[in-house]
C-alpha cells in the first residue's frame, strides 16, 4: 500500500512538473496595422490582467506562473516561425471593374480586362473561389440601387461563366460566388468625405481567394 | 493616462458585441486551401470529415490535425491561418457581413500551433482567439498562437 501511494505522488510529481513547463504563448510575426495603437494583439488573461503585442518578434506567454504577463521583445525572428509565413494561403487579391451609367453588364473592354486579371491571378490557388460584389453609385434612391446591385451582380458573373464555357477563363463554375452589393458602401465612402468616390462606385468588385 | 485611455480601449474592445446581422448557421465561412496529402480531419455535428483542398468550413466546425498535417484556411473576410501538426481549434462563432465587411468571430485554440494573418474582421476589434486561460482580441496583425497540450 505504501509502495503504491510511492508510485502514485511520483507520478503526480511528474504530471506536476510537466504542467509547470509547458507553453502557451503569443507572438507577433508583423507589426500591427497603422491606426491599431491599442496594439496588434490585446491580451486578456486569466486573472483579469491586460497584455498588448504590437511591434514584430513580441512574445507574450499566457498562461499562469512565475513569467506569466511578462512580455519580451526578440531582436529578431525566431526561426520556427519561419515556416508559417510560407504556409499561409496565397494572399487573396482585389481588383475594380467599372460598369457604364444604368449599365447592368460590364462593357467588352472591361470584360477582357477582368478576364486577363482572372487568368493572371487564378494559378496556384488550391480551394480556389471567386467573388463578385457589384455597387452602384448614390443617385437613385435605395430601392433602385439594391435591385441594380443584385442585377449587376447576377450579370457579371453571367458574363464570366460564359468565357468559361468558352474555355477562355478555367474556374469551376461552382468555385464563383456572387454578392450584391448595397448603398452602405457608396453612403459610407460620402461619410469619409470622398464624395467624389462615390458618385462614381459604379464598380464590380471581384476577389480572388 | 495614456496606459488608463489603452486599458478602457482594450476592455472596450474585448467587451463589444456587433451591432449588425451576420452570416447564417451554415452558410460557408472559408475554406481549407494548401493541405498535406489527405487532407485533414474536421469534426462537424460530432461526426468526421476529411478536409480536403477545396473543403467549405461552417461555424461550430472543429479543425483537428495530426503528426505530420497541416492546413491553410483563407476565411471569407480575408483572415488567413496556418494551422500547424497535432492542432485542435474550434470556430466557436463567425459572423461576417459580406456587404458591410463587418462582424464578429471567435475561436478556441486547445492544443497546438495556429498563424494568423487577421482580415477585415479585425477592423471591428471583434476578432478573439480564445486559450485555456486566456482571451486574445485581435487589432490587425500576424501572430502565432501556441498551445501545449
Amino acid at each position: 500500500m505504501r509502495k503504491s501511494l510511492g508510485i502514485i505522488a511520483c507520478l503526480s510529481a511528474f504530471a506536476v512538473a510537466g504542467c509547470a513547463v509547458s507553453k502557451e504563448r503569443v507572438t507577433l510575426l508583423a507589426p500591427a496595422q497603422s491606426g491599431k495603437d491599442i496594439g496588434g494583439v490585446v491580451i486578456e488573461y486569466d486573472d483579469g490582467r491586460m497584455g498588448y503585442l504590437g511591434d514584430v518578434s513580441q512574445q507574450a506567454k499566457l498562461r499562469s506562473g512565475k513569467a506569466a504577463h511578462l512580455v519580451r521583445q526578440y531582436d529578431e525572428a525566431d526561426p520556427q516561425y519561419a515556416n508559417f509565413g510560407n504556409d499561409f494561403p496565397s494572399e487573396p487579391v482585389r481588383e475594380y471593374f467599372y460598369f457604364a451609367v444604368g449599365k447592368d453588364t460590364l462593357a467588352p473592354s472591361e470584360l477582357d480586362r477582368l478576364q486577363a486579371w482572372l487568368n493572371q491571378n487564378i494559378q496556384g490557388r488550391p480551394g480556389l473561389e471567386i467573388e463578385i460584389a457589384a455597387h452602384t453609385d448614390v443617385s437613385g434612391g435605395v430601392e433602385l440601387n439594391t435591385k441594380l446591385a443584385e442585377k449587376r451582380a447576377a450579370a457579371v458573373r453571367a458574363q464570366v461563366e460564359e468565357r468559361i464555357k468558352a474555355g477562355q477563363i478555367t474556374v469551376d463554375k461552382d468555385d464563383i460566388d456572387e454578392l450584391p452589393g448595397s448603398l452602405w458602401w457608396a453612403q459610407s465612402i460620402i461619410d469619409s468625405g470622398q464624395d467624389y468616390v462615390a458618385r462614381d462606385y459604379r464598380v464590380a468588385v471581384v476577389t480572388i481567394r | 493616462m495614456r496606459n488608463l485611455f489603452l486599458l478602457l480601449a482594450a476592455i472596450f474592445a474585448l467587451a463589444a458585441q456587433p451591432a449588425v446581422a451576420q452570416t447564417d448557421a451554415g452558410d460557408t465561412i472559408g475554406r481549407i486551401k494548401n493541405v498535406t496529402q489527405g487532407g485533414i480531419e474536421v469534426v462537424r455535428d460530432g461526426g468526421k470529415l476529411q478536409g480536403t483542398s477545396g473543403f467549405r468550413l461552417r461555424e461550430g466546425d472543429i479543425v483537428v490535425t495530426r503528426a505530420g498535417q497541416r492546413a491553410g484556411i483563407t476565411f471569407v473576410d480575408n483572415t488567413r491561418m496556418v494551422v500547424a501538426p497535432k492542432s485542435r481549434m474550434i470556430i466557436s462563432s463567425y459572423r461576417f457581413d459580406r456587404k458591410r465587411r463587418t462582424g464578429e468571430s471567435q475561436m478556441t485554440i486547445e492544443r497546438g500551433k495556429v498563424g494568423v494573418d487577421s482580415g477585415e474582421l479585425a477592423r471591428s476589434g471583434r476578432m478573439k482567439f480564445k486559450t485555456p486561460t486566456s482571451t486574445l482580441g485581435v487589432r490587425g496583425t500576424t501572430f502565432v498562437i501556441e498551445v501545449d497540450e
